[in-house]
């Protein structure tokens, strides 16, 4: 893990910069002058989105021109599309044995998804204290600086929040609040992509499907009693509620569970597989 | 006893379809008759009816709530030794035990030997008369009832020609009405109609039932809606003309039989029993009005040869006739429900039990396996041991606190009780609810009685874990009926375990099963609910309502248990599984419920914002909720979003409806906080949906803002709205993504360009300069939302984006497709805020594009800008400042010329060249498309009235015809003026 690298909890204040300069160069802007020409941002919103871009994986640069990585699907929404990326890229990064440094936008995620925490505070020094402490005790994470290891504190939790929120990961519902709310469109897609890469038939075993996220999305693991983490959970089950997944039981995997949510018609009891319907 | 009952008893957990061997026994039709809802109907059968009657007690006297008699003391009231007539009205509301407290007393005399004449509840009139008093009399003396064939004859000639018998009625009633004074003159088609309807009436007058409640020729309805009918003058007043129509109708049919009032043949009858009082029961009075009175008086009157004994039960409505002082002194009233409830002196929560238990004995009392030692001073019951050979006793699978009640047990008896509404809690509604979840299960629909449909309804306040409700349902039901709470658990007799064939493996971890029993866990991990001085499970309730320990007495005189606000918690938690059922039948915990769900979905959106961070919102109504469940009739308003209970756990509804609870009662310990932690996802899922569901039906819905061959947006209606107010802040600047982002950095405060106000005074209406000035005042919100929609950051658009989407489309031609028909589809309440919505910006926007369209064809200023770019363009400031001093030096010079340019003297450079650009841009624009052409308009009459302009314009120079710049002019000038 670099230590020179940027960090992208204190580089990136406004992670909506990083989409524009992401498009600007896409469209064939390729030095900065070009960009700033094109975007009107101002230097120093323009600086974040270029170091968001880079430490994420999604830009290079061969001096002097920026060029884009490719984006690694295409549902039809193109905003969808880059914040998936934006995923998919730190995804690839966040191997146990070898932590990426930004690991920790997906590793404060993680925590809030086995946690079960399903609404937070900004500023709550209390939680990302413990996230802090999750991460180096029980994760092996443990981000450097050339002036030692970077804590959690409050503008990069602040920081992390805006990232979370502009990814489609969290809800703002006013000032400090936040609830834990995976956008439903994503995970949807999601499964869509799990299915066409590990799955057959349309579906995908729920098992299958964790394991896809956490290699190509998002850090989660089944709980100890093999159940799905309540916030996920919980948008599985709106997903089946509006009928376009189903939780289904198919073949001899062991059943996993939903936490938090009640039976429905469209989810097996010993459920072991979720199948895209529409 | 059968010698195959002996042998062949098979116990309920044989297999999984057995049942009680009693019930393979017993038959539909006495299973019926044992739960009929008529007490008349089980009082057919004496054995059963003294099985199953239970002692009752009444309130003595024509209001509840006075002295209680026991119907044995009400009994002692009929002796024989009376003179006169004798009542006894019992009444009360439905189901709540006057026709078993008259099958007690019918009983009861009828053993003593009294006549008995028993009026059906079916019985009218005419089957009094003609059937029921004649074969009274004809049971007790054997011989026709002299008159028997006058009734006989009226209701055969009704039967057979009632035309003819309503001929003669009219006829003659309308004869009497004439010789009673009225001028009835009715024509002869009037008449026909008079006998049509008359012979109708007579028809339904021998149908049994028809006339159940009171029998009438004519109502005041049917007199004000049938015209046939209104024979009389108008100023007879309605009441008199009906009353004089049903007498005199009544008269001639009765006159023309020689039939008798009711009165009068059971005075005739009566005076044939010499050695005994006659008894006549009207189970449920509902005596013809006409009658009713006559009969009254009969009943009431003081003559020592009358000797009847009347036992009346019915509704206060209908033996409202009886209510007259003198009845009321001489007849013994008496009521069998509590004032304003179905409540009964002989039924609660106490002896539920028992009250039900001889119902459901009785199905085993064939065989002697169950009977009692009663209690009748306190109506309790002491089931005895089933004896040898019985089918209990080869059994033996019961234990003895349910033996007799199977396949109930006595906790499910009470809580059926206690779990109807107050308002039912009749012994007829008790019983009809019992026998309900027993006729389902003996039928095999259900594998348990707690599983039967009609009890999810009923409140019940035991509930259990989550998970058993989810993978254990019958479980859960299991143990809100039979189950006993201890703690944290709910436990259940494994009996019925067994009993009802339940798998007892693969349950959740909440359900654990051992040899004698079931525990299946409540929420769990809640605090424990003993009494925190001695520990003990014995709560009670004092008089004053406080919860107090019966153990150690902790929480007397308040402040020891819980609170009111927390019992009112406990009450609501407990019905919300019959909520989820009915949420209109619970209608307070609907309410608590929308409350608390209506409170969080308002504080996920902070406050209804359509879009976090900006000033959007939705003033939804404060009656309003804003969601509607799907199994209502109910559709969804544009404002709600469709919710399923469903959708939640049961936990979860408990702790939502605790917060609703708090919130009304004591809203600062309602923890917002915690229940967002509980269900945040979820809650946060139904606030994105309901502010999707006022952008799709106010913001983006077809028939909003433009007509409808239009394809934009209410993006684009902010991108367009912020165009125009930029443009009318500055219209010296192109618009453009740029000159937007330009203008969203900036803290200058918008207005209307004061030169462009003073140009638009020649050009514009008052009217349109107004709603230009109105659009301004809104500019802050319409620039904060085109921030949420279009910003990179919060001073900074995403110029790209805005870019592209005003070349798609472009501002004037979003603003060209506004219709006013569509902005009035939109709801004033989507606002900024009170005051400011949004169909009004919409409108003004409308407005505005007329008054633009107004200035770009009247308004353009060539001659201003030509001499800007002719005159002014290339002009140095300095040199004409210069040239300025050197003039002032001159005595004799103009003093006007030296003013005057002494002032323009005063501009700087910047600003001459933003002129002349201006005025370049005006030029340029004015050859473009629309919206060009409108900025170049604007641009000129701003030239036209800035000041620099003028003041250049105000030199009195000559000379200028020709293209040269001021310079040159000015050299010429002062060399003409200086001699």
């Amino acid at each position: 893990m670099s230590e020179t690298s940027a960090y992208i909890l204190n580089a990136v204040q406004t992670p909506a910069a990083m989409e524009a300069v992401y498009r600007s160069i896409d469209r064939g802007h390729s030095t900065d002058e070009a960009i700033a020409d094109d975007t009107a941002l101002g230097d120093e919103l323009r600086q974040q989105g270029l170091t968001g871009l880079q430490v994420v994986g999604l830009i290079g640069r061969q001096e002097p021109d920026y060029y884009t990585v490719d984006l690694p699907w295409r549902t039809g929404d193109d905003s969808l599309d880059f914040r998936m990326a934006v995923l998919h890229e730190l995804a690839v990064d966040a191997d146990e044995s070898d932590w990426g440094k930004q690991s920790v936008v997906l590793l404060n995620y993680q925590y809030l998804l086995q946690k079960e925490r399903q609404s937070f505070k900004s500023d709550d020094a209390t939680l990302y204290n413990k996230m802090n402490s999750w991460q180096r005790q029980d994760r092996g994470y443990a981000p450097r600086s050339q002036q030692g290891e970077i804590d959690l504190n409050q503008p990069k939790f602040v920081n992390w929040t805006r990232l979370a929120e502009h990814i489609g990961l969290i809800y703002k519902a006013s000032g400090r609040q936040h609830t834990t709310y995976p956008d439903p469109e994503l995970i949807y897609q999601s499964l869509r992509m799990a299915v066409n890469d590990v799955g057959n038939d349309g579906r995908v075993t729920i098992d299958d499907y964790v394991e896809w996220l956490r290699e190509n999305l998002l850090l989660v693991t089944l709980t100890g009693d093999r159940n799905v983490p309540e916030p996920l959970a919980r948008i599985l089950f709106n997903l089946v509620r509006d009928g376009r997944i189903r939780i289904v039981e198919r073949g001899d995997v062991g059943a996993v569970g939903l936490n938090g949510v009640p039976r429905r018609e469209g989810i097996d009891k010993e459920a072991n597989s979720i199948e895209v319907v529409a | 006893m059968s010698d195959s009952l002996q042998t062949n008893v098979v116990r309920p957990d044989a297999d999984e379809s057995s049942r009680c061997p009693h019930f393979n026994a017993v038959d539909e039709e006495t299973l019926r008759r044992l739960f009929s809802k008529v007490a008349a109907v089980r009082s057919e059968d004496y054995e059963l009816f003294q099985f199953t009657h239970r002692p009752m007690d009444v309130f003595r006297g024509t209001s509840a709530g006075g002295e209680v008699w026991s119907e044995d003391r009400i009994y002692q009231e009929f002796s024989d030794d009376r003179i006169g007539n004798f009542a006894v009205v019992i009444e009360g509301e439905v189901g709540t035990g006057k026709s078993e407290l008259c099958a007690y007393l019918s009983h009861q005399l009828r053993r003593d030997g009294r006549p008995m004449l028993h009026i059906d509840k079916d019985d009218d009139l005419m089957s009094i008369l003609s059937e029921r008093i004649p074969k009274f009399y004809e049971d007790h003396f054997d011989e026709e009832m002299p008159g028997a064939s006058d009734f006989q004859n009226l209701r055969d000639d009704i039967v057979d020609i009632p035309q003819a018998v309503a001929n003669n009625a009219t006829s003659g009633a309308i004869i009497n009405l004439r010789h009673r004074g009225y001028d009835v003159t009715p024509g002869r088609g009037q008449e026909d109609d008079i006998r049509d309807y008359v012979a109708e009436k007579l028809e339904q007058l021998v149908e049994r039932g028809e006339y159940a409640q009171k029998i009438q020729f004519v109502s005041e309805n049917e007199y004000k809606q049938r015209e046939e009918l209104q024979v009389f003058d108008d100023d007879v007043p309605l009441t008199e003309a009906v009353d004089a129509w049903n007498e005199e109708l009544w008269r001639e049919i009765k006159n023309r039989y020689n039939t008798a009032s009711l009165g009068d043949v059971l005075e005739q009858v009566g005076q044939e029993f010499e050695d005994t009082r006659p008894v006549i029961v009207f189970e449920d009075f509902s005596i013809a009005a006409m009658e009713a009175e006559k009969l009254r008086n009969y009943m009431e009157r003081d003559k020592s040869a009358d000797n009847w004994d009347f036992i009346v039960a019915g509704t206060r409505d209908s033996t409202e006739v009886l209510h007259t002082q003198t009845a009321e002194d001489r007849f013994e009233f008496f009521q069998t429900n509590e004032q304003e409830s179905n409540s009964v002196l002989f039924l609660d929560r106490d002896s539920a039990v028992d009250f039900v238990r001889p119902y459901l004995g009785y199905i085993k009392t064939h065989d002697d396996s169950v009977r009692y030692d009663r209690d009748t001073d306190d109506g309790t019951f002491e089931l005895r041991p089933a004896p040898e050979g019985s089918i209990c006793a080869q059994c033996e699978f019961c234990d003895e606190s349910f033996r007799d009640l199977f396949p109930f047990n006595q906790p499910f008896l009470r809580r059926i009780y206690t779990g109807l509404d107050e308002s039912q809690q009749s012994p007829r509604e008790f019983i009809m609810e019992v026998f309900e979840v027993l006729q389902t299960f003996h039928d095999g629909f259900i594998d348990a009685p707690s599983s039967a449909a009609n009890l999810r309804t009923l409140e019940d306040p035991i509930y259990v874990a989550d998970a058993v409700y989810e993978d254990a349902e019958a479980f859960a039901d299991l143990a809100k009926w039979y189950g006993d709470e201890r703690g944290d658990v709910v436990v259940v007799d494994r009996k019925f375990v067994d009993a009802f064939g339940f798998p007892t493996e693969g349950l959740p971890d909440e359900v654990e099963i051992d040899g004698g029993e079931v525990r299946i866990a409540t929420t769990g991990g809640g605090p424990s609910d003993r009494c925190p001085e001695c520990n003990a499970d014995a709560w009670a309730t004092d008089d004053e309502g406080n919860r107090v320990c019966s153990n150690c007495g902790y929480g007397t005189g308040g402040g020891g248990g819980k609170t009111p606000l927390e019992r009112k918690i406990e009450e609501q938690k407990g019905r919300v599984d019959s909520w989820v059922e009915n949420p209109g039948k619970f209608q307070k915990t609907d309410q608590y419920v929308r409350t608390a769900l209506r409170d969080l979905l308002e504080k996920l959106t902070d406050g209804f914002r359509l879009i976090e961070g900006t000033p959007l919102r939705y003033n939804l109504s404060s009656q309003k909720s804003p969601y509607v469940y799907p199994d209502t009739n109910e559709a969804p308003d544009d404002d709600q979003i469709v919710l399923d209970r469903n959708d939640f756990r049961r936990s979860e509804l408990r702790t939502i409806v605790e917060y609703g609870v708090r919130l009304d009662k004591s809203a600062r310990t309602a923890d917002t906080e915690a229940l967002i932690e509980a269900c945040g996802t979820q809650l946060t899922g139904y606030a994105n949906e309901w502010r999707d569901r006022i952008f799709e039906t106010q913001l983006e819905h077809n028939d909003v803002f433009y007509i409808q061959s239009a394809d934009y947006d209410f993006t684009d209606f902010i991108v367009s709205t912020y165009a125009t107010i930029t443009l009318l802040d500055n219209p010296w600047t192109e618009i453009t993504a740029e000159r937007l982002n330009e203008r969203f950095q900036s803290d200058d405060e918008f207005a209307l360009n004061q030169e462009l106000l003073d140009g638009f005074q020649d050009t514009l209406s008052h009217d349109q300069i107004q709603h230009i000035k109105t659009c301004m005042d809104k500019a802050d919100y319409v620039e904060n939302v085109l921030g949420a929609l279009l910003g990179v950051s919060a001073s900074t658009l995403d110029v790209p984006a805005v870019r592209t989407r005003m070349e798609r489309n472009p501002p004037y031609s979003v603003l060209d497709k506004l219709g006013r028909g569509y902005i009035q589809n939109i709801e004033s309440r989507v606002r900024f805020e009170s005051g400011h919505n949004i169909k009004d910006l919409a409108d003004t926007m409308y407005d505005i594009r007329g008054a633009l369209e107004d200035v770009r064809d009247h308004g353009y200023r060539r001659e201003t800008v030509e001499y800007v770019i002719g005159d002014l363009a290339g002009t140095a400031l300095e040199q004409v400042s210069d040239r300025y001093e050197k003039l002032k030096t001159y005595d004799n010079v103009d003093p006007d010329l030296t003013e005057r340019l002494g002032r323009v003297c005063q501009y700087s450079q910047k600003e001459l060249d933003d002129v002349v650009v201006a005025a370049q841009l005006a030029e340029e624009l004015d050859n473009g498309d629309q919206f060009e052409q409108i900025i170049a308009t604007l641009a000129s009459i701003r030239l036209d009235n800035d000041s620099l302009v003028t003041d250049f314009k105000s030199v009195p120079l000559t000379g200028t015809s020709g293209p040269v710049d001021l310079g040159q002019e000015f050299t010429e000038v002062s060399q003409h003026y200086v001699n």
